[in-house]
């Protein structure tokens, strides 16, 4: 017997869907006068239509909350030999939530013929004619929990969108590379930062290190998001704190990781930073090709976002540093780093990440 | 080819004719026993009883000897085409659709010349024991008046197919796949494997070219349909909800016209068993009548049944699998239902067996051959040794 169809289109801030039910099942789940309609449908039927639609079919987030729905529009759909309902619905997710999930609900038809099945497409994943089953619900089995799937090539712009947001909007990230660049421009001596290096080394250093915690954090991404290792966030979370706290340490005095040492520093902290970033995407359930993808694109969005920054800090800290007030503005840098990060330590410690 | 749903193949006006031609044949070929599916119900003068079996029926020697007999006699071409790893992929793949619209593995019988076609014969005998070869047999001869109604449907469309190499030691798959019928046996698997085992026939009665009449699902119909009567005294067999269909078999297409929804979106996916491994209803709601409640005359009724499909693969495979489904144990957990007309006749009856092992169903739905009339869709799975228990987890 043929199957209902349901074809969701993932936009983003709603999704789309499109219904398909073949009347000779539908029959079955409607009052007695509605099972055989009189073509053309009459407005009233169309309504009464629309409310069982409206009581089978909706969406919400993974934890439960209702997205919004409409329902645009609902026909009966003549084939020589068959009738079909076919309607269109929008669903847009409530504040907070965004389409990257939504558990549909549709218990229409399969409430009441137990050999009936409903397809679930969408219609983004698979080749661009052929749109990918997600999923089937049959009796007792109404809701099916749906992950945006991205387009080939929308992966990686998605992921790259997806890196830079992730870093734009992680201060703990950007202040740990602001504290790293503190004293970059500075010579060591017995213990203290003193001058400033010839600019010429000022920037090769700053690049060096900029590098080694590029190349540290694309490590533990890598293999973290590649491998779906699942870290702990809450230590991960708690040294990033601590990071921050022995970069604020270093910014102060050179203690650990100055001249040659500095971009091994750089790399290890790196490392740690690079969990938390591949946390964000182990939550995407991807094919090993769309993964690759994903990465790439996360970690070069993220590596854009650290490169402006970097672009716009350093001339001014290898200006500053050759001005008087350097050490002071090095010190309210260190201190304010340490601050910030001592609140996220116990943040992350004690009420958990 | 149409890739409507098989209960929607496209009616052009000529189709039609043709359709309405056959259903005027079939109600003159059913002479007195009254309008449409109405014939089903009568127990006729057909070869309803099941050929015995010889006890060496399904034997793995006897059925790898049958397959390498098969095997020598064919081309190399046929040898590449008859041959598939044993993976689930190839497994999954046999439907109730014909074959012209959900594609089989392996050789079809059509294809054989005459040599090779008795050396297949043997090997279905070999395997499926006497009453699965009849049953086969009877298909083809359906799917004959079959193709006066779609001419896609063909007898000569039934595949045979072997995953992995036939081994008296090693697990391989053998497929026999058709229209309305599919024998899927496992041997040397880590279980015995007779399932899935789809059996139905469209139609479901009638007469062949040469005036004998057949009624190829005769045997399971009546016993399941004497099991249907039987538990309707009790309220909990009678399940709810409409079954226009079995609710365990191939996953089938979708509504609507081709292309938007309906045919076949998504292609490989359809028709065949896409959803193994399947789940079943767990605890005691919903599944119907319990067997311990049944008085001893109905219990005789549930094993004759549940003996009807066992009896459809040959002897060797499914002999340990039935002494498995009536243990004592197995048959107190063991529920049977019904939804609909009990006599099997009417559209949307439907009926079930549901233990801890065995799972039957049987779902009466027009006959697309001739609309006037019903035909059976049934379908025997176990719920560990599906494929042999090959391809769990």
């Amino acid at each position: 017997m043929p199957n209902s169809v349901v074809f969701l289109d993932f936009q983003d801030r709603a999704v789309r869907a499109e219904l398909v039910l073949p009347w000779a099942e539908l029959q079955y789940g409607l009052p007695a006068d509605l099972a055989e309609p009189r073509l053309p449908a009459s407005s009233q039927t169309i309504e009464r239509l629309a409310a069982y639609l409206r009581e089978h079919v909706g969406a919400t987030t993974p934890e439960g909350r209702p997205w919004a729905q409409t329902l645009d529009n609902i026909h009966i759909v003549q084939s020589p030999d068959h009738l079909d309902l076919e309607a269109h619905l929008t669903f847009t997710p409530p504040r907070g939530a965004d389409t990257s999930a939504l558990v549909l609900r549709d218990s229409a038809v399969i409430h009441i013929v137990m050999s009936h099945v409903i397809l679930v497409f969408d219609r983004q994943a698979g080749a661009a004619a052929q749109p990918r089953l997600i999923g089937v619900l049959q009796n007792p089995k109404t809701m099916l929990l749906v992950r945006r799937q991205l387009r080939p090539g929308e992966g990686f712009v998605a992921a790259f969108k997806l890196g830079m947001r992730h870093i734009a909007q992680g201060a703990d990230h950007l202040l740990f590379l602001f504290t790293l660049l503190l004293p970059a421009p500075l010579l060591a001596q017995a213990g203290r930062w003193t001058g400033p290096k010839p600019a010429r080394q000022a920037v090769h250093d700053l690049i060096k290190t900029v590098t080694a915690f590029t190349i540290g954090h694309s490590i533990t991404l890598i293999v973290g998001a590649g491998f779906n290792l699942r870290i702990p966030q809450q230590p991960v979370e708690a040294a990033i704190a601590a990071s921050i706290m022995a970069a604020a340490a270093a910014a102060w005095r050179p203690l650990l990781g100055h001249g040659k040492s500095a971009p091994w520093m750089a790399g290890g902290f790196g490392l740690i930073h690079g969990l938390a970033f591949s946390a964000a995407l182990s939550e995407y359930a991807l094919t090993p090709r769309a993964k690759a993808q994903a990465i790439a694109g996360f970690n070069l969005g993220i590596e854009a976002v650290q490169l402006a920054l970097v672009l716009a800090v350093a001339p001014i800290l290898l200006w500053l540093a050759r001005t008087r007030a350097y050490p002071r503005i090095r010190l309210v840098g260190a201190g304010t780093a340490a601050a910030a990060a001592a609140v996220w330590a116990v943040q992350r410690l004690m009420i958990g990440a | 080819v149409s890739k409507a749903s098989e209960s929607e193949i496209m009616l052009s006006g000529k189709r039609t004719a043709i359709l309405g031609a056959c259903a005027v044949l079939a109600l003159l070929a059913a002479g007195d026993r009254g309008r449409g599916g109405a014939a089903l119900a009568q127990p006729a003068a057909v070869t309803s009883a099941c050929p015995t079996d010889t006890p060496t029926g399904g034997s793995t020697t006897r059925v790898v000897a049958a397959a390498h007999a098969l095997e020598g006699l064919l081309d190399a071409g046929q040898r590449r085409t008859i041959n598939h790893p044993l993976e689930l992929q190839y497994a999954i793949r046999w439907s109730n659709f014909p074959a012209y619209i959900v594609p089989r593995n392996g050789v079809p019988i059509g294809d054989l010349n005459p040599e090779q076609t008795r050396a297949a014969k043997d090997l279905i005998l070999a395997a499926a024991g006497a009453c699965g070869a009849r049953l086969f047999d009877e298909n083809r001869e359906a799917d004959i008046l079959g193709h006066q109604a779609i001419r896609g449907i063909d007898p000569g469309l039934h595949f045979i197919s072997f995953n992995g190499v036939p081994s008296e030691s090693k697990p391989w798959m053998l497929m026999i796949s058709g229209h309305h019928l599919d024998f899927n046996f496992v041997f040397n698997g880590p279980e015995a494997g007779a399932t899935p085992l789809f059996a139905g026939s469209d139609p479901g009665r009638f007469k062949d070219a040469k005036g004998v009449q057949h009624e190829p699902m005769a045997r399971q119909g009546a016993v399941l349909a004497d099991m249907a009567r039987a538990i309707s005294n009790y309220p909990e067999a009678q399940i709810p909800g409409v079954y226009t269909d079995l609710v365990r078999s191939v996953v089938s297409f979708g509504g609507g016209p081709p292309g938007r929804g309906g045919g076949a979106p998504g292609g490989g996916a359809f028709g065949i068993d896409t959803r193994y491994p399947v789940t079943y209803p767990a605890g005691p709601q919903g599944r119907g009548v319990s067997y311990a409640k049944l008085k001893p005359n109905e219990q005789a009724l549930v094993r004759h049944a549940i003996e009807s499909y066992a009896a459809l693969a040959g002897r060797q495979i499914s002999a340990p699998l039935l002494k498995l489904y009536e243990t004592p144990e197995a048959l107190a957990q063991t529920y049977v239902a019904y939804s609909g007309d009990t006599n099997l006749v009417q559209p949307r009856a439907y009926v079930r067996i549901d233990g801890p092992r065995v799972w039957i169903e049987l779902s009466v739905q027009q006959s697309l051959v001739d609309r006037a009339t019903t035909h059976f869709h049934s379908l025997w799975r176990d719920k560990v040794s599906d494929y042999g228990g090959q391809f769990r987890n």
